[in-house]
């Protein structure tokens, strides 16, 4: 079983302020992707996990944000070499039908032995500055000296939406559709979608009514399921004084609830440790990754996310011939079962990974440590459409792909000039060079090719080819480089300091700002351990300190750059253009971040408490900014304007009522709160950086994730229009958003945490995890086209709300056919009105697993061996009523990620997940 | 010990240095080349004009004219159309995804052009080709800001003296904020750029803007505004003098191939290179009901006569009980198309004439030969000159329909003077121009639009 009672990697000498994690608590939970099991398991680690779409990402934020176009992503560092950890590797989202490339989706969770988060400016200082959001460690699995042994686990899940979306049946929604027509006036029956039209006779309109009350098709339920997983690990470690030796090997196969969606993945891991000598170690690590997932289109994109919208429950999937219905009085009808049945999509992503680690000890005072490391990431994104929606044949296939060679290389030399029992002095001098190459190509097409799949070999010949579009990109090459120095002292076992800098250059800026300085300094003191502390009941206390600088070059390579861009052509001849505009003054994001913490255990640690605040403060922010039309290029300009500060505090307390060997239970509750603000975005105005579909802005003085909307004032009891507060404050009938918006809501959390639990009685072991979410808002960006204004969407059943006739004092208005009558010109009114409390908690994870008896193990000559049932997404507890209140929908970049989490636009809630599982070990 | 753990970190330190500023200094990718070294010769530059026709392509084959349709009186529309209905009911805002994506496109092939005029005078190049070169660019130019400013601002004649807001008149290549000019500086500019082009190109250019393609679009911009004595001077230029004839057939604007009246053309080359899939998407008939239909107006003026060949290029197809009127000029799955034609010189002609009161029988004789190809019933040479205004008018809003044309007719007879509603709506209200995209507003100061009234 796993020892919980250990100070995981918290060193009594460390002066910073880390989370470390177990490999095998990761292991326990079902999720679509490694890093959503880091949920709720560490203050101000905030995880919002992805949607319900097998592989889905989550989004991780340490202590806050701190960038608005620039990466907000940890540095994800495996075995020593950080990794490559980009989401918007492909072409566009749409293409992909909503679903955003997951990089983390290759890695294997039963191939991690531990996870370590770093969260501030001295412990990222080694990490420089790419460690500005934090730092993630992961180390792998690796052989121990012995003889040989084997792990075998077996696991089946279930896949269920935590929800289901409460839409109006086929009468339902043709009576509101009526309502709706009498009160604007009309006479006579309603003009259906696809049926009949508004110029339509009477009779003409009554009977295709009559025609559409015969149908009530559920499409949410055509196009989901049950889907089932199922993985296999299998894990095999021998060793001697020389060598020692770690084969793994993975297979996943994952439906999601989604009808067509799933992802299988083959992870195979070999781990090698050579002693040559007692001066000299050497570490290898390698891994290869091949995932196929098997896309469908979702949100904006169709599949699901029409069947939440404009397949209408009047519509039918099929005629009574069994082809495809297309409409009563058109043929362009949605019909989501159709276009899934024509259209095939596949990521295809291979990533292979290897690190060497050689370590030579010359003296016990002495190590010099040469990392080196690997990572390849090959994309396929293909997709193939038999039939447009007229049922022509297009039998059009296309495929993107993308390559990213990622290298690592460092050298870095330790020296303890004092150690002695009183006092240690070391300094650490080191370098560090990375660069990144990444190429591909877009729109490789195919025309006529019969086949369903690139995945297999198909009819895909130079003959079927078509070049036109056809772009290579090639060799987009970044670079890294760093020179770093750290020194620690520690003074009687209690008073430790440490101070580090960095140099770090980087090819993303121009000659003169290439480098950039980065120093950190903190201390710490064991209280605990001075002479008149005596304290009987506390056995450990520990305060500590840090400060220091930290920098984010997390944007494209080249912006700098004023470039010339030669893709394309025209009339068959080549062209070329200005894509970038220069910027020699492009610069590092900067963060000033000052930290002070408090670590105590109690009654010998059976209580432990640790408490933190910290203060952040980001100058030069970079922005990826909205220039006017008028400059005349389309590509995006790079700048440093902003200021961001955030600031937060973290609690942890961990507790073991219950400690005896047969009976232990251990509980631990985090927290993470953090307030975070906009300072400045310089001569900008709020619609330089938009995240999301005008989801969110840029808002000075207010925090990153700002909604920027017009205030709904409720409904006008005599007519029952919605009532806008312009911005001055006053009710206006009129909709004008050019004058009116306002900052109204805030999409990023404020508190974040979670209660673990694992209680161990006899051979049994209860596991769980509620996680909880605070001080956000979330925007139903949907609602606003399934309640008030009836188009050509299905309704949400919270339209009974309505007002109907004069004196109701209801939330939304009367439901109408024409904007007007909402004081509108378009089909909805983004308002405050679909901004939603998202505060939950969650029951993310249960697992309940049995030991089987030692006598009984024996008989199959296993050391152990394990069953267990387990369950996430189990409960939710929330006032939100919309589909689920944890949202990482589909992004479209970076802004977007950063800007507009919790933000819901027809996307697939999570999975709710049953599982039964088995392991032995050999 | 220690010496030694000294010399290996002070050669680590040696090599790192001398080492790192090569390593950040990566070569770009191979399709990109820094600025200063992607712009230094003529073949270059013929590329980087090339680069403006793309762009120009990708505006002006369905962009530009769905939205001049929509304000207009010879389509109509339902269903779920989205933001295009915003337009069609003259309430686009600055969220509108239609006109906010069609407003940067031609802007950015203004900022093509200007950036070969500048790097024409860097490199100090002289001589017909790089005539050439200036003559294209300035007309691409011209005809980027006109297609703008008639689309985000009312037209010439709104005020007296055309002092109200036109567009940001962009004529060099750098970002930086601008105010908006003036209507009249706007059109200013533009006559000066095609006067330029119409001097320095050559007579033939291939499939590109030659002269008389300059001179063609100097004809509509004059016309525009009212200004018939150089309207009628322009197009009679290009009618006697261009070499290119009318087409035999009613087709001639609309082919896989280079149209042959065309006098600036836009080349299709393939299914993968459909430069009017926005016009194919939007209006073609033979695979879906498209989204933009026939009005009963516009079929009315042209069943009128059952002769009139024209009638092809509608159709009936009936569903569910309705009868819907479609276009069928876009009936093709990839076609090159012409944005300015001799069809429109011969009415502009006429009309223009017709207006000065001149010439007369000439100005019939324009007519004619539209008519004519129509099989339709020819003008009596002795017809009067409101008889000629009317029927080069009517024939004009014939041959155009679902060209994006008949709109900008409407709006310049409201300018001069007479009493125009369009699908009841004055042609001046707010509405009937387009609102700016909330991109012109991340920078403080810019001015938008009036929005509302009509």
């Amino acid at each position: 079983s796993v020892n919980y009672v250990q100070r995981l990697g918290r060193g009594r000498d460390r002066t910073d302020t880390t989370n470390p994690y177990n490999g095998a608590k990761l292991l326990e939970t079902i999720t679509p992707s490694f890093e959503s099991a880091l949920q709720g398991q560490a203050a101000g680690v905030n995880v919002i996990q992805g949607s319900g779409l097998a592989g889905s990402g989550s989004i991780v934020r340490i202590r806050g944000i701190s960038s608005i176009s620039a990466t907000a992503e940890p540095l994800y560092v495996i075995d020593g070499v950080p990794i490559d950890v980009n989401y918007f590797l492909a072409e566009a989202n749409w293409q992909n039908g909503a679903f955003n490339n997951n990089p983390l989706a290759s890695l294997n969770p039963a191939d991690i032995a531990s996870v370590e988060i770093l969260k501030d400016a001295s412990a990222a200082g080694i990490y420089g500055s790419r460690g500005a959001n934090g730092v993630v460690l992961i180390t792998t699995k690796r052989a121990k000296t012995g003889k040989l042994s084997i792990d075998f686990s077996q696991r089946f899940a279930t896949s269920d939406p935590v929800a289901k979306p409460q839409l109006l049946n086929g009468q339902e929604w043709l009576a509101l559709r009526q309502e709706a027509w009498e009160l604007d006036g009309n006479v006579g029956t309603v003009w259906i979608p696809n049926y009949s039209l508004a110029t339509d006779p009477e009779a003409v309109r009554q009977e295709a009514f009559q025609a559409a009350s015969q149908v009530d098709t559920d499409w949410w339920d055509l196009l989901t399921h049950t889907g089932l997983k199922s993985e296999t690990n299998i894990g095999a470690s021998v060793g001697n004084r020389f060598i020692k030796a770690y084969l793994g090997y993975t297979y996943g196969n994952s439906d999601s609830y989604i009808v067509g969606n799933n992802l299988q993945r083959h992870n195979a891991r070999a781990n090698f440790d050579f002693n040559f000598s007692k001066k000299l170690t050497v570490r290898l690590s390698s891994s290869y990754n091949y995932g196929i997932n098997q896309r469908v289109r979702v949100s904006y994109t169709g599949g699901l996310g029409d069947a939440m919208s404009v397949a209408l429950p009047i519509y039918k999937a099929y005629n009574d011939d069994g082809s495809y219905w297309r409409g009563f009085n058109s043929n362009t009808a949605p019909n989501p079962i159709f276009s899934n049945d024509n259209f095939e999509g596949y990521t295809v992503d291979q990533r292979a990974l290897a690190t060497v680690q050689a370590i030579y000890t010359p003296t016990d005072r002495f190590n010099i440590i040469l990392n080196g490391g690997y990572d390849y990431f090959n994309q396929n994104n293909d997709q193939f459409d038999f039939l447009d929606f007229t049922n022509n044949p297009v039998q059009r296939a296309e495929r993107d792909n993308r390559t990213v060679d990622n290298f690592n290389v460092s050298l870095v030399g330790e020296y303890s000039f004092i150690q002695t029992d009183n006092q240690n002095f070391k300094v650490l001098v080191g370098t560090e060079a990375q660069q990144k190459v990444t190429s591909g190509f877009n729109n490789r097409v195919f025309r006529g090719v019969e086949s369903t799949e690139f995945v297999g070999q198909g009819d895909f010949t130079e003959e079927n080819m078509d070049n036109t579009n056809l772009i290579f990109l090639d060799d987009d090459k970044e670079s890294f480089l760093s020179f770093f120095t750290r020194l620690n002292y520690s003074l009687k076992d209690r008073y430790f300091f440490q101070v580090s800098a960095r140099s770090d250059g980087s090819s993303k800026f121009g000659a003169n700002n290439r480098f950039g300085f980065f120093p950190s300094a903190s201390v710490g003191w064991i209280m605990s351990e001075e002479d008149f502390f005596n304290a009987s009941a506390i056995n450990f206390l520990k305060f500590k300190a840090s400060y220091g600088i930290l920098g984010n070059a997390g944007l494209p390579a080249n912006q700098w750059i004023g470039t010339v861009n030669t893709n394309g052509q025209y009339n068959g001849s080549a062209i070329r253009y200005v894509s970038k505009i220069p910027n020699p003054d492009l610069k590092w994001e900067t963060t000033n971040t000052f930290d002070i913490g408090m670590e105590s255990g109690f009654f010998d640690d059976r209580v432990q408490v640790d408490l933190a605040y910290y203060s952040k403060r980001t100058t030069d922010a970079l922005l990826q900014l909205t220039v006017p039309g008028y400059y005349g290029f389309g590509g995006s300009f790079w700048d440093n304007v902003a200021e961001i500060s955030n600031t937060g505090v973290e609690a942890t307390i961990t507790a073991y009522p219950v400690k005896n060997s047969n009976f232990s239970w251990r509980t631990s509750l985090n927290g993470g709160y953090n307030t975070n603000e906009i300072v400045s975005i310089g001569d900008y105005t709020e619609d330089a950086v938009s995240g999301g579909t005008n989801d969110t802005r840029v808002v000075e003085g207010s925090p990153v994730g700002t909604n920027f909307l017009i205030r709904y004032g409720g409904v006008d009891v005599e007519t029952g229009r919605p009532i806008y507060i312009d911005i001055d404050g006053n009710p206006t009938f009129e909709y004008n958003e050019a004058r009116d918006r306002v900052p109204a809501g805030d999409v990023l959390p404020d508190l974040t945490g979670g209660w673990d639990n694992s209680i161990q009685f006899g051979n049994f072991s209860l596991n769980f995890l509620f996680i909880f979410s605070t001080g956000f808002d979330i925007y139903d960006s949907s609602s606003k086209r399934q309640l008030a204004f009836l188009s050509d969407w299905n309704v949400d059943r919270r339209i009974a709300d309505r007002w109907k006739q004069p004196g109701d004092d209801t939330r939304y208005p009367k439901v109408t056919l024409d904007p007007a009558e909402h004081g509108n010109d378009k089909e909805w009114f983004n308002t405050d009105v679909w901004l939603n409390d998202g505060s939950y908690i969650r029951l993310r994870n249960l697992a309940l697993n049995f030991n089987l008896p030692s006598n009984w193990v024996q008989k199959i000559k296993a050391r152990s061996a394990q069953i267990g049932i387990g369950g996430t997404n189990l409960l939710t507890l929330t006032r939100y009523t919309g589909l689920d209140p944890e949202v990482a929908r589909d992004f479209d970049n970076t802004n977007d990620r950063n800007l507009s989490p919790n933000i819901t636009y027809l996307t697939p809630p999570q999975e709710r997940s049953l599982s039964v599982s088995l392991s032995v070990k050999f | 010990m220690q010496h030694t753990i000294t010399k290996i970190f002070a050669l680590l330190a040696l090599l790192s240095l001398t080492a790192c500023d090569a390593f950040l200094e990566n070569e770009l990718p191979s399709n990109e080349i820094r600025i200063e070294e992607g712009l230094t010769n003529e073949a270059e530059l013929q590329e980087l004009l090339n680069s403006a026709y793309d762009v120009m392509a990708n505006s002006f084959g369905g962009n530009s004219q769905k939205l001049a349709e929509l304000l207009g009186e010879d389509i109509f529309i339902d269903g779920n159309p989205g933001f295009l209905t915003q337009v069609y009911n003259r309430a686009s805002d600055f969220f509108n995804p239609e006109s906010g994506g069609f407003y940067r496109n031609p802007y950015i092939a203004i900022s093509r052009a200007n950036s070969l005029l500048e790097n024409l005078e860097r490199l100090g190049l002289t001589g017909s080709e790089a005539d050439r070169l200036a003559g294209e660019a300035k007309a691409i130019r011209a005809i980027c800001h006109f297609e703008l400013v008639r689309l985000f601002a009312q037209p010439p004649g709104f005020t007296p003296d055309d002092s109200h807001l036109g567009i940001v008149l962009k004529i060099n290549s750098d970002p930086d904020p601008a105010p908006r000019s003036t209507v009249a500086e706007v059109y200013a500019q533009i006559v000066q750029d095609l006067d330029e082009a119409v001097a320095q190109l050559p007579a033939d250019n291939g499939i590109y803007i030659g002269k008389y393609g300059a001179q063609a679009y100097l004809a509509r911009v004059y016309f525009f505004q009212n200004d018939f004595e150089n309207a009628a001077d322009a197009a009679q230029d290009v009618i006697n003098n261009s070499g290119v004839e009318l087409a035999a057939d009613i087709e001639g604007r609309y082919t896989q191939g280079t149209p042959s009246e065309g006098l600036i053309n836009i080349i299709s080359t393939g299914l993968e290179d459909n430069r009017a899939g926005a016009l194919r998407g939007l209006f073609a008939s033979d695979s879906q009901i498209p989204f933009m239909k026939a009005s009963e107006d516009y079929v009315a003026l042209l069943s009128a006569n059952p002769d009139d060949k024209r009638n092809a290029w509608l159709t009936q197809v009936d569903q569910g009980g309705t009868t819907f009127n479609l276009f069928t000029k876009y009936n093709l799955l990839y076609f090159s198309y012409s944005i300015v034609s001799l069809t429109e010189m011969y009415l502009i002609a006429a009309e223009s004439l017709g207006e000065l009161g001149r010439d007369g029988a000439t100005a019939v004789g324009y007519i004619n030969a539209i008519k004519e190809r129509a099989g339709i019933e020819a003008l009596s040479l002795s017809a009067n000159n409101s008889t000629i205004i009317t029927e080069a008018r009517l024939e004009k809003r014939k041959e155009f329909g679902a060209e994006g044309v008949n709109v900008f007719d409407l709006k310049r007879r409201g300018a001069k003077g007479e009493n125009i509603f369009i699908r009841g709506a004055e042609w001046n209200c707010n509405g009937m121009i387009l609102q700016f995209p909330a991109s012109e507003i991340t920078v403080k100061g810019f001015e938008l639009n009036e929005e509302g009234g009509c």
